[in-house]
């Protein structure tokens, strides 16, 4: 059957998130809150009109219109609460950790989110520098600190000094967080126990999140072209929802009960790696997989793909502002659009077949996030396609050994030849890495702006636009 | 692009309503919204506080406060902040930074 539409289905969620998105990027724009709900009330009562009269194309259309002026509502408070609105100097902060402490000469390094400055309301993230040592992974403090500003190329990083006596008290350590700190100690000790001390702060960083644990394998990931993988993203999602699923059809568990059991472990796993942007957009595109398959209904790609990125905007608007998420969903849009409107070549065996799978996902993926790549980043890659498609497999096969791992943990005959092979493997992958990273041409540095990114996607949305004419016949 | 039915319209505009309210409550919200700094009172008497308040002690997680109190118990009440010091988990680094954070019956 030839596909005549570039979005199949009805993808209503998709085109409300896009008008919710752009409602929101308008509304920290322009802060005219009168105006919108003004607008809002008179959109409504067009809606209504032109549905009881004509029913109409144009009324269902306008419903994206009242979501882009929720979006403008929705995103006001974002302006109140800018970093740059308690900027410079020392202040009394109420701060959450979100990474754990790394050692420096004089002071630990860390990530947190900032929740309140001199008793006014705020939201942002910043880089402490914790001269006091004290300041403890997931725990939320009332510090006297300094807040600056420094600028990294597009991006402007926020970060907050604490003096040796600079924290004023620690706030007791809620369930949740408990629950996260102690599975994250106990994943650690685990593989550190097993595993070498390069592959332990490869595990940390790449399987529970914990970046800051392997700063020497970063440069290797992003020469590459495969910084993806280092970050927790909707891969890592699917990885767990498949072996848990796998792992349990294996002992003959009903599809329901599987697809139930990997939902819970999909969302401690989200919880527990800090539930960022890109998790949350793959745990809600999960829910909506198991909620559709209890139902009986077919998926439609860009209808959870909106879902999930309202409900992510809904989660937080700022996140729209954040490259992981602009990344994670260029990539899907990517993904569905390429796989779903271009039939790939039939391969008789089926390794081949798996790699032709391999290099679509990855060609399609990386065509939607050059521009952002080149805008955030400031570098076009050339071969992160054939990289990818080389060293992703492998990379997921690690990651399923390693979740081997945590479950043979209590048992060391099991345990010790898994770790083994795994110091194996992870020591290859990163030999691999830094090979093919070093090739001429695996990149270019170039660096977009918002209107060359912008163009770059109202050219690749134009040519898809032109082929799916001319493969329907339209054209001749 | 798409057609709505008479209650997918109904139910997008409601949930547009509402995403919209909760815009203008969460502006409200945040205006009237003052955190207060729970702890900065002067010393905490290690003798007498829960295991809770220990917490709010730099350096002072759920275990370490749990072994503060159980050591007490065991033990009867410290003498001075320095007997912190024979808590397992307590090093000299975190006694000397809570040596001023904390005051015992004997000192008052």
């Amino acid at each position: 059957m030839v596909k005549t539409k570039i979005f199949p289905g009805p993808a209503v969620n998709f085109f409300l998130f896009i008008g919710f998105g752009a409602g929101i990027v308008s509304g920290r724009a322009l802060v005219w809150p009168g105006v919108y709900i003004a607008g809002f009330f008179i959109l409504a009562g067009l809606i209504y009109f032109l549905s009881r009269r004509f029913r109409t194309f144009a009324a269902d259309s306008l419903v994206a219109g009242l979501f882009f002026l929720a979006g403008t509502i929705w995103a006001l408070p974002l302006v109140l609460k800018m970093p740059a609105n308690f900027l410079p100097g020392p202040c009394q902060v109420l701060v959450k950790i979100e990474s754990l402490p790394k050692d420096g000469k004089r002071f630990n390094g860390l990530k947190a989110r900032v929740f309140s400055i001199d008793g006014r309301p705020a939201d942002f993230k910043v880089m402490v520098r914790d001269f006091s040592r004290s300041m403890e992974y997931r725990r939320t403090y009332w510090v006297r600190a300094f807040l600056g500003r420094r600028s990294f190329g597009r991006s402007d990083l926020y970060f907050l000094s604490v003096k040796t006596n600079g924290v004023i008290s620690g706030l007791p350590v809620g369930f949740l967080d408990r629950l996260c700190r102690g599975a994250l100690e106990k994943s650690l000790a685990v593989f550190r126990r097993y595993l070498n001390l390069y592959s332990a702060s490869f595990a940390a960083s790449v399987y529970l999140g914990r970046r800051e644990l392997f700063d020497q394998g970063w440069p290797v990931f992003r020469d590459a072209g495969i910084a993806h993988l280092v970050a927790i993203s909707g891969s890592n999602i699917a990885l767990i929802a498949v072996t848990v699923i796998a792992a349990l059809r294996f002992f003959y568990v009903r599809r329901a009960l599987a697809c139930i059991a990997a939902l819970a472990a999909v969302t401690f796993y989200a919880a527990f790696t800090g539930f960022n942007p890109p998790v949350a957009r793959a745990w809600v595109m999960y829910l909506v997989f198991c909620l559709t398959f209890f139902v009986k209904k077919p998926v439609n790609v860009f209808n959870s793909l909106g879902l999930a990125g309202l409900v992510c905007l809904l989660i937080d608007p700022g996140w729209l502002f954040e490259a992981s998420f602009q990344l994670s969903f260029a990539c899907v849009l990517g993904l569905g659009l390429g796989l779903g409107l271009f039939s790939r070549p039939a391969a008789a065996w089926r390794p081949l077949a798996f790699v032709r799978d391999a290099f679509f996902v990855s060609f399609w993926a990386t065509l939607f996030v050059t521009p952002l790549g080149a805008y955030y980043f400031g570098r076009i890659y050339c071969l992160s396609v054939l990289h990818n498609v080389m060293l992703v497999p492998w990379f997921s096969f690690i990651s399923v050994m390693l979740t081997g791992l945590l479950s043979v943990a209590p048992f060391p005959v099991l345990g010790r030849p898994l770790a083994a092979a795994i110091d194996w493997m992870i020591f290859l992958f990163m030999a691999a890495a830094k090979s093919l990273g070093g090739v001429p041409g695996t990149f270019f540095a170039c660096r977009f702006n918002a209107a060359a990114a912008g163009l770059y996607y109202c050219l690749l949305f134009a040519a898809l636009w032109a082929w799916l004419e001319v493969i329907s016949g339209n054209v001749k | 692009m798409f057609f709505f039915t008479a209650k997918e319209r109904r139910f997008f505009i409601i949930a547009a309503a509402l995403i919209t309210a909760g815009g203008l409550m969460r502006i409200l919200g945040w205006q009237l919204e003052s955190p207060v700094l729970v702890a900065d009172q002067g010393p905490v008497n290690i003798n007498r506080v829960s295991g809770e308040e220990l917490q709010h002690l730099p350096g002072i997680g759920p275990v370490l406060a749990k072994r503060i109190i159980d050591y007490r118990q065991a033990n009867g009440n410290f003498t001075c902040a320095q007997d912190l010091d024979k808590v397992k988990g307590l090093g000299p680094k975190v006694v000397a930074r809570l040596k001023d954070k904390v005051t015992t019956d004997g000192e008052n």
